[in-house]
């Protein structure tokens, strides 16, 4: 037994992981390695490191169901044997200990974080040595990947395969995700999209981006990740708060702009979204119509309940909407004249191969008409050349966003952008 | 404002200053960058909040206050920050500076007594409760404080939310934020809780802010709110109903609502529960 735990020591825990493994037709190990805990030693001696061992052993053992057992199997590391149950509540617990570990822990005088990397395996048809080989090589491989709250799922061999690497790296983009909220790693760029009947601002589009110390996470990466994991609802409201205070800003600095914020399915359909939005109305200045909801022809088309409800409230309140990147779903133009839009983006598939491909010209010229005579204002993304610029500019569409303006610009940029633009 | 932008009415501009949310404040916003740099500088951090002698002061009065539960005393604002830690001394500075920043009219004092004594009956609870819950003081201390940030801000926008948060206040059978939305179209939890996503606080607090009237959530495990950020709406709810019940201060009914579900979370029996509150009589809540 390890006497500082109470929880089998290493020997202990390769012969239960042996006893177990005859004898369970299922058996899961997580192999949970502490992360840069040989701090705590340096920075506050080997008996507050016991300690805040302890106290941690304490926090994992809370989590473990009756008739799994806990082991230390190293100074800082623990082996935790599930037997009798799936992979997926291997996984499950994975989450919990990171979340259990995170909690702050006083030592001393100061707060301790601390994070861990778990690898995760399944029996298969091998020697218990062979399963807790995988388990400590998928830990190995969560500490390498960097992430601090890493879990890496063993595959069937000791090498790993494509499943295994394509889950490594969406629980660290989670991670990573989280990890930007915490250090205040999002930020909004904001791309201009200009009118051309009169040369004036037509707005500004909001665009989430992720910087986790040196790396940019791209949005098409991290996006997915956070839609799926929940986190967008979070992240959406942050977005809608930062971008209601930028179009405040450029309010009272003379620059009475749209801002327009993308917004996603698991949003529209979260609880809540409504309320959300009202209380950003209360406490904000702004008046509604300066804030844009841009969301694709999908969401306009879905027929449920709290998706229609939660976009009839917005024009209820006064926000503005827009189908973001017409032309990528099923387009179905009869939709056109029910939802409750007032701008068509056309996506910028139809823009790509302007001038020469004149099918995607005729689409453009087409929608354009239409779009318009249903009372929208149509925007073209995605201009990059001068040549598409004087393409579109024939086409009768009434605003263009793209490189060809400007990249999307950070928040201090925005402004001097708009008042050189007034300038010429 | 650039030369050749075109003046906007008075009116309007006056109503920007009026009715913005209270925007985080300058030397909130310089303590959280320099916390959020990969080497924080603790001088640097020192000299931010030097800068700001009320600020100061009070940094020192709060962290010193047995509700911190600090170790040894801080003297000055250089050992204040490495008593507390970085991450707690811009929590600190959030909440010294919340007052500062909403609405403060003299009919609102009581909430704020209220307020204040909440948060260090949940700074003194984290404590007490450190095995159970593993939240550090000050943050059980800012939660606290943060929680109902949003009824002043209701308060100055709607005439009749007197009347809401009476009727919230005393209804048993609704939710609390249940009768605010069906007003209000709105509520004190979400629009707290943009206030704390605005003024930069852990992504935990901010969500415990917005569900901290949600039951439900509250008496289950789920996956909406962390464990963290339902131990902070536990402590919180635990330290008014011990405020309540020694002081008779803060009428709501939400004990009533959840405080069976607390008590099983938190592993307290009547024994545990009725120790606490004999504590926490003696108490020097009025106290800075």
């Amino acid at each position: 037994m390890d006497e500082l735990t109470g929880f089998l020591d290493r020997q202990e825990c390769i012969l239960e992981t042996e006893r177990l493994a005859h004898g369970e037709s299922n058996l899961c190990v997580l192999w949970v390695s502490l992360n840069r805990f040989r701090e705590v030693n340096i920075s506050f001696g080997h008996n507050a490191g016991d300690e805040v061992l302890y106290r941690l052993a304490q926090r994992l053992q809370a989590q473990i169901s009756p008739g799994s057992r806990i082991g230390r199997i190293g100074a800082d590391e623990f082996l935790i044997l599930l037997p009798g149950l799936p992979l997926s509540t291997a996984e499950a617990l994975a989450g919990h200990i990171h979340a259990t570990l995170r909690v702050p822990l006083q030592i001393g005088q100061a707060n301790w974080r601390q994070s861990c990397s778990i690898g995760v395996a399944s029996l298969g048809t091998e020697s218990a040595t062979s399963l807790l080989q995988r388990a400590d090589q998928a830990m190995q491989e969560a500490k390498q990947s960097g992430g601090a709250l890493t879990t890496v799922v063993a595959s069937g061999s000791v090498h790993g395969n494509p499943v295994t690497i394509l889950k490594r790296n969406e629980l660290s983009i989670e991670e990573k995700l989280h990890q930007a909220m915490e250090t205040g790693g999002f930020s909004l760029n904001y791309q201009p999209v200009i009118n051309v009947t009169d040369n004036s601002i037509e707005a500004c589009e909001a665009l989430m981006r992720c910087r986790i110390g040196d790396e940019m996470l791209p949005p098409d990466r991290f996006i997915p990740v956070a839609e799926k994991t929940g986190l967008i609802i979070e992240l959406g409201d942050w977005t809608l708060l930062t971008a209601a205070h930028m179009a405040e800003q450029l309010l009272a600095n003379g620059h009475p702009t749209k801002v327009a914020v993308n917004v996603s399915r698991a949003q529209l359909t979260a609880p809540k979204f409504q309320q959300t939005l009202q209380a950003l109305l209360t406490i904000s200045p702004l008046p509604p119509s300066l804030l844009e909801l841009e969301l694709t022809e999908s969401l306009f088309m879905d027929t449920s309940i709290a998706v229609r409800r939660n976009l009839d409230a917005a024009v209820e309140a006064g926000l503005s909407l827009a189908i973001d990147d017409f032309g990528t779903g099923y387009s179905c133009l009869a939709y056109l004249k029910d939802i409750p839009a007032n701008k068509l983006k056309l996506d910028r598939t139809f823009v790509k191969n302007l001038p020469e491909d004149k099918k995607s010209l005729a689409i453009v010229r087409a929608i354009t008409r239409l779009a318009q005579d249903l009372g929208m204002t149509v925007v073209a993304e995605g201009v990059e050349t001068p040549e598409q610029l004087d393409t579109l500019l024939g086409t009768g569409v009434n605003a263009l966003q793209g490189y060809l303006f400007t990249r999307p610009l950070p928040e201090q940029q925005l402004e001097s952008w708009l008042t050189d633009f007034k300038g010429n | 404002m650039a030369a050749s932008a075109p003046s906007l009415p008075e009116q309007l501009l006056k109503s920007i200053e009026q009715n913005r949310i209270p925007p985080c404040p300058a030397i909130l916003q310089q303590v959280v960058t320099e916390t959020r740099k990969t080497e924080p500088d603790l001088r640097a951090l020192a000299v931010i909040i030097s800068a700001d002698a009320g600020v100061a002061a009070s940094l020192l009065k709060t962290v010193n206050s047995p509700f911190y539960g600090l170790p040894d005393k801080a003297h000055t604002v250089q050992q204040a920050i490495s008593l507390l830690g970085i991450r707690a001394t811009a929590n600190a500075v959030a909440s010294i500076t919340l007052q500062r920043a909403l609405p403060t009219p003299p009919q609102l004092d009581r909430f704020w007594d209220s307020s204040m004594k909440i948060a260090r009956l949940s700074g003194w609870l984290a404590q007490q409760l450190q095995a159970r819950v593993n939240i550090a003081a000050d943050l059980a201390y800012t939660f606290s404080l943060f929680r109902d940030a949003g009824i002043p801000i209701m308060l100055s926008r709607f005439p009749d939310y007197h009347a809401t948060l009476q009727e919230a206040n005393t209804c048993l059978l609704r939710g609390f934020t249940e009768i605010e939305e069906e007003r209000h179209s709105t509520s004190h939890a979400l629009i707290g809780y943009l206030l704390t996503q605005s003024w930069w606080l852990a992504s935990d607090t901010c969500k415990a802010v917005r569900h901290h009237h949600d039951c439900t959530l509250i008496a289950t495990d789920n996956r909406v709110l962390s464990v963290e950020s339902g131990n902070l709406i536990m402590l919180a709810q635990l330290a008014e109903y011990l405020l309540q019940q020694t002081s008779g201060q803060c009428h709501t009914r939400e004990w009533d609502k959840m405080g069976e579900a607390i008590c099983t979370r938190l592993g307290l029996d009547d024994t545990a529960l009725q120790e606490l509150l004999e504590q926490a009589r003696d108490l020097p809540l009025g106290d800075d």
